[in-house]
């Protein structure tokens, strides 16, 4: 076991990853990602398609190992194959699709699946499943098919299936892509939850520019590289280069940006409903 | 092309333990030339509705008239009403089996007996429409970015030339530019004449595109209206798991606050000028 320093987080090092699709035929997926993440952080991915956010997702839990460069996940070098379960066991993953994810007929032992894997005596096993549940407000269901939840409720039992190997980190690659708007706000007041209540380190990737509101930290990925990064004020502050890659502004914060060009004294970078309110009702009159 | 249903209803499995009604008693009337927005959280029933439609799905009561005909009447050919009627499926990568791009375009055409050179024309036309390369027509549908097969999937059904043009949830999993760029088509598609029925989570994009919002809830048709009138019904969308555009939601929280702006606002564009235009009635600096 390699000693693990509790302020490590995750770390990716000038990491060069090929896809070789055919001997001839390479695709270079990620171009040197220089990407440190500390613990408890919440960080959204954005990029469009192709740009290597589920390549970089991959490296965080050991699944694909860098060509060139080093991926630390709390001490751990992913390429150091002893480490490969411990690596595993504490950055997690959770997928687009619900339905490829859950295997067992009922929920319950959905959630016991990882920790019977890692195992963990059948009494502990319980406990882990039942905090599992409860952490993700799911604890009512778990007698229940999983194929009778809604798509919300599948990703929420699928967190709580990573909850129960007692993770540091979760990492989520498009949960809500499938889900309606209602399942995609549950989804995200799960996690959001668990990073502020349980102090776990989440890296969320999405298409949904309103889901980055929810992060300390935006990463932006165009190409294979991390082209902007800060808080989403300041990404979404810089829209030209937001939709030179195809991306967007989320629309209060295209709002604020237009009522600042039309003259108007606000916070340009307001980009929620509640924040614009609040700037435009501090405006006085006849000044 | 008018599309008329009246009481419709589709159970399920009729008749088993597991039967489900999955739309109960709907009614309502598309006009030629409609944009129409169809929304409701997952399991409302949009999928079922729209699949009777152009006779997928048989009633288990009520009818679907479309040119005053009920579709399920004796010596009425489905066959005809579905050429009509276009219908692109949810993901439909799924469902992409051929071995080119030009052989899926090509395959509702070519069923419905056109002869080759009529094939030719109508893919090549369909791929002007959706903006689809020609360099891509030999390539395998399979290595084609998500945005481009779902293109491909537009151009197959726009190939059969229909009037009504049928899309379920057809941005879902797209990033940011492939959603505009199929948004961008299927408004370009509208005018040139083609009535729309759009299915999407994206009360956004339906917001803007759309004149016509239909609301499903638990198999009922709740909400059938114009836009703008459907989307300032904030609470009531809410309590169906609902809600309207962010900057609609905006304006409503602005009038809590005593500001005399409309609560019916459905674009960035259109609340910009509402709020400045309230901002110079009261006088404050930097909005004249
Ligand atoms: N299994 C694979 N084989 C070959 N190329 C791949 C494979 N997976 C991804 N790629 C390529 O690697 C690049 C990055 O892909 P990916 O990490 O999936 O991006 P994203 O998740 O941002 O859409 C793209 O060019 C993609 O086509
Ligand atoms: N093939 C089917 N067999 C049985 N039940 C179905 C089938 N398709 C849909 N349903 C049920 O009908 C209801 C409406 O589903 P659907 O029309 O797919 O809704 P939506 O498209 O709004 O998500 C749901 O309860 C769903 O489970
Ligand atoms: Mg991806
Ligand atoms: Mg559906």
């Amino acid at each position: 076991m390699t000693m693990v320093d509790e302020a490590w987080g995750l770390e990716a090092k000038r990491v060069f990853y090929r896809y070789e699709v055919d001997e001839t035929h390479k695709v270079l997926a990620l171009a040197g990602v220089d990407f440190e993440v500390s613990q408890g952080e919440f960080v959204v991915v954005l990029g469009p398609n192709g740009s290597g956010k589920s390549t970089l997702a991959k490296h965080f839990n050991a699944l694909l190992l860098p060509d060139d460069g080093d991926v630390w996940i709390f001490g751990m070098n992913t390429k150091d194959s002893e480490s490969t379960w411990e690596i595993r066991r504490s950055a997690g993953m959770v997928f687009q699709n619900p339905d490829n994810q859950l295997v067992a007929t009922v929920v319950e032992e959905d959630v016991a699946f990882g920790p019977e894997n890692l195992g963990v005596k059948p009494q502990d096993i319980r406990e882990l499943v039942a905090n599992a549940l409860e952490a993700v407000g799911m604890e009512a269901f778990n007698r229940h098919a999983p194929h009778h939840l809604s798509g919300g409720q599948k990703q929420r039992v699928a967190i709580a299936g990573i909850l129960a190997m007692k993770p540091k980190c979760i990492i989520l690659d498009e949960p809500t892509a499938m889900l309606d708007p209602a399942g995609r706000e549950e989804v995200m007041k799960t996690i959001k939850g668990l990073n502020e209540e349980m102090g776990i380190t989440i890296i969320h990737i999405t298409h949904f520019m309103d889901e980055a509101l929810y992060a300390d930290r935006v990463i932006v990925m165009n190409e294979g590289q991390i082209v902007m990064q800060g808080t989403p004020k300041t990404v979404f502050g810089q829209s030209h280069i937001i939709s030179q890659i195809g991306l967007d502004v989320p629309p209060v914060g295209k709002l604020s940006q237009e009522l600042c060009l039309a003259g108007i004294n606000i916070d340009p970078g307001a980009l929620t409903v509640d924040e614009l309110v609040d700037e435009l009702c501090q405006l006085k009159s006849g000044i | 092309m008018p599309i008329e249903v009246r009481n419709l209803t589709h159970t399920y499995m009729q008749g088993t333990i597991s039967e489900v009604t999955a739309i109960f008693d709907i009614n309502f009337r598309i006009d030629d030339g409609e944009f129409i927005g169809l929304i409701g959280a997952t399991g409302s029933g949009k999928s079922t509705l729209i699949q009777h439609l152009n006779g997928l799905l048989k009633p288990s009561s009520g009818t679907v008239l479309v040119d005053g005909v009920d579709i399920w009447s004796k010596g009425v050919s489905l066959k005809k009403v579905r050429q009509k009627i276009g219908l692109v499926f949810q993901y439909p990568e799924q469902q992409v089996f051929e071995e080119t791009v030009y052989d899926d375009i090509a395959f509702g055409p070519k069923n419905l007996g056109y002869s080759q050179k009529e094939v030719e024309g109508q893919v090549e036309e369909a791929c002007e429409l959706v903006g689809l390369d020609r360099e891509l027509l030999s390539r395998s549908p399979f290595e084609l970015s998500g945005g481009q097969v779902r293109r491909v999937a537009i151009a197959g059904i726009l190939a059969i030339k229909p009037k009504v043009l049928i899309l379920d949830e057809p941005t879902a999993g797209l990033d940011p530019r492939g959603r505009r760029e199929i948004l961008d088509n299927i408004k370009n598609l509208h005018e040139t004449g083609i009535s729309v029925i759009l299915v999407s989570h994206n009360m956004d994009d339906v917001a803007r595109l759309c004149e016509r919002i239909m609301v499903l809830d638990k198999g009922k048709l709740v909400a059938d209206g114009p836009a703008r009138e459907v989307f300032s019904q904030g609470r009531f969308l809410e309590s169906i798991d609902l809600k309207p555009p962010d900057v609609t939601v905006l304006m409503e929280k602005l009038r809590d606050r005593g500001w005399a702006v409309r609560n019916d606002v459905l674009t960035v564009e259109e609340a910009c000028a509402e709020i400045v235009k309230e901002l110079q009635r009261r006088g404050v600096a930097g909005a004249i």
